[in-house]
């Protein structure tokens, strides 16, 4: 992450403006399989974070274990952030990806 | 739902649970059971996240060690309260987590998982954590049937 301290001078906009366009974009969060959690226990914590039904933790706790990941909430950064560490909270095996587009 | 649920268990077989569960709360009160990936390549951001994901494991494992008491060392008997009940959760997956990577690492997921395991190709230590790890899961289990809407 790009930071403002440091940049200084005339740099300092541009510094804010590479920050922004690294950070902008819609961006996913993605859980995988662990061995330890129970689909029980994944399937809960998907309804208790993310808010999902019943049937959507399910299905997205099926494709952690069948696939190996899943997505379960793409959007803006900041959000995605704190969904990231509600699930590691959890102590769900969570990551971030950038979509491409 | 119910909001309460109490627990009796032969003493004399849990006490070497017990004993492991007392030697990892101890571990992970320093240390995250699963360290997990930090959000981009900020060196202080990294460390404000890992120490409050840390802060919150603390929590988990200190209601694991309500429920494993003094007095349940007694009498056998714990309960959860409902308010407790998403910290005893993850209390139970930080201590699986921890035995996995330690006493039972050398075990095939699948075996585990499937539990087909033969005890008696087991070291002693491995048995006993592989009893912790069961149990572990069932506490889950009958929580999350029970009492998690």
């Amino acid at each position: 992450m790009a930071s403002l301290i440091g940049g200084g001078g005339s740099f300092a906009p541009e510094t804010s403006i590479d920050s922004k366009t690294e950070l902008s974009g819609v961006w996913s969060v993605i859980v995988l399989n662990d061995p330890v959690n129970l689909m029980s226990y994944v399937t809960m914590v998907f309804k208790k974070v993310l808010g999902m039904s019943r049937g959507d933790a399910e299905v997205h706790m099926m494709e952690v274990h069948e696939l190996g990941r899943s997505v379960v909430w793409t959007g803006e950064r900041e959000k995605a952030e704190t969904y990231l560490y509600q699930l590691q909270e959890w102590h769900l095996t969570a990551i971030l990806e950038k979509n491409d587009s | 739902m119910i909001r309460k649920l109490e627990f009796r268990l032969d003493i004399n077989a849990i006490r070497p649970i017990v004993q492991h569960v007392r030697v990892f709360l101890l571990e992970l009160g320093e240390e995250l059971a699963a360290p997990n990936g930090v959000p981009g390549d900020d060196e202080i951001m990294s460390e404000i996240w890992s120490r409050d994901l840390l802060d919150s494991q603390r929590k988990d494992i200190a209601a694991i060690a309500e429920l494993f008491d003094d007095d349940f060392m007694e009498t056998g008997r714990t309960t959860v309260d409902v308010e407790d009940v998403d910290l005893v959760l993850k209390g139970c997956t930080v201590i699986r987590l921890k035995l996995r990577e330690s006493i039972l690492a050398s075990i095939d997921d699948e075996l585990l998982e499937s539990g087909e395991l033969k005890l008696s190709e087991l070291t002693d230590e491995q048995e006993s954590g592989y009893h912790t790890y069961v149990l572990f899961a069932s506490l889950q289990e009958l929580i999350i049937s029970r009492m998690v809407p």
